[in-house]
């Protein structure tokens, strides 16, 4: 049945945008409840941007840039150097995310991502799911999407 | 006329338990020539010492977070997922434990370095340094003012290592009301994906 989209969420205007916020959750499915959870704001594209992941009362956790210069993590007062954005957010979040798909999946285009299965039904409500199977174990990320721009 | 920190000494002792609404300012500085954003949400917040506070967000989306004593809760309605985590863990260098937990000024300046702030709309202001040096806070500044029977709480501002403010005001603030024990209790949904990281 079609869910009316309650009037907090937002309709994301279809097209592109290079900024976007929100809130994410991440589960690996190890057996250790490998979780992570964050309201973020993501600015730019795959060429350069920065990510950022806030605490529930508004400071930033850590920061998440890259550029053709390389992949910068930024946390508690010191910053850690990567050669890819993936390697990154493995690095904070305990699994590679595929940050290729996933400027596409917030701009409700559904590209693959290699392992990985995206749902963008529930898109116009602000709501993407992607579940990766392959490889193991599986890790099931959820999206809420507060507001899509191109500053 | 008290100092700041006599205040907050004065707020600790005075208040077993509290409840307030309160408005929640965020304000990302420019970056590269963009203006500050600022985001905002508010709710209802609840603390009974010595280790028990609850936050409310009602808007723009709903979340609660519980300390219950051993554990932080942090649940998200609309993605039903609830994170807990052991509270001492993240406890003793936070905001709240300036506000909800700490027993005495004295236990708070084991993890802060405090000084007397100016006086700023009114309000007296205590500004908190963490001891740790490293951490992901700069400092916390907490803006009290005398008020009907004892010292309100009617400010708590956060500057965190990125230079992000964020500021939470408290209006209707409640000194020792009685609060159910159910109100730091939390029981996760029956569908609610629970994670402990």
């Amino acid at each position: 049945c079609a869910t009316t989209p309650r009037p907090d969420t937002i309709q994301p205007a279809l097209g592109r945008h290079n900024h976007w916020q929100g809130r994410f959750a991440l589960r690996v499915d190890d057996g250790q409840d490998q979780a992570f959870y964050a309201p973020f704001e993501l600015h730019g594209n795959m060429q350069e941007a920065w990510l950022r992941l806030y605490s529930p009362i508004g400071t930033v956790l850590a920061e998440l840039r890259w550029g053709p210069g390389g992949a910068q993590l930024n946390r508690d007062g010191r910053i850690e150097l990567y050669d890819s954005p993936e390697s990154m957010s493995e690095a904070l979040l305990g699994t590679r995310i595929p940050f290729a798909a996933w400027f596409d999946w917030l701009d409700g285009i559904p590209t693959e991502a290699p392992g990985w299965a995206v749902d963008l039904a529930n898109y116009p409500m602000g709501r993407l799911h992607a579940v990766r199977t392959d490889p193991q174990p599986s890790v099931d990320l959820r999206i809420i999407l507060e507001d899509a721009r191109s500053s | 006329q008290p100092t700041a920190i006599e205040q907050l000494d004065a707020f600790i002792r005075g208040t077993r338990s509290g409840r307030a609404a309160f408005v929640q300012t965020v304000t990302a500085p420019g970056r590269e020539g963009s203006a500050p954003r600022t985001k905002t949400s508010s709710g209802v917040f609840a603390f009974e010492r010595p280790a028990r506070f609850r936050f409310d967000y009602k808007k723009p989306f709903e979340q609660i977070i519980v300390a219950d004593g051993q554990t932080l809760w942090l649940y998200d309605v609309d993605l039903n997922q609830v994170t807990a985590r052991p509270q001492a863990q993240t406890l003793a260098s936070t905001p709240a434990a300036i506000v909800a937990t700490a027993s005495s000024v004295s236990a708070l300046q084991n993890h802060f370095v405090l000084e007397n702030g100016p006086e700023v709309e009114g309000l007296q202001w205590v500004l908190a340094r963490p001891r740790q040096a490293e951490g992901a806070l700069q400092s916390i500044r907490v803006g009290l003012r005398e008020g009907r029977g004892g010292v309100d709480l009617v400010a708590l501002e956060i500057l965190d290592a990125f230079g992000q403010r964020s500021t939470l005001r408290f209006s209707d603030f409640e000194r020792n009301p009685s609060l159910p024990a159910s109100l730091f209790q939390f029981k996760p949904p029956p569908k609610a994906d629970v994670l402990r990281p």
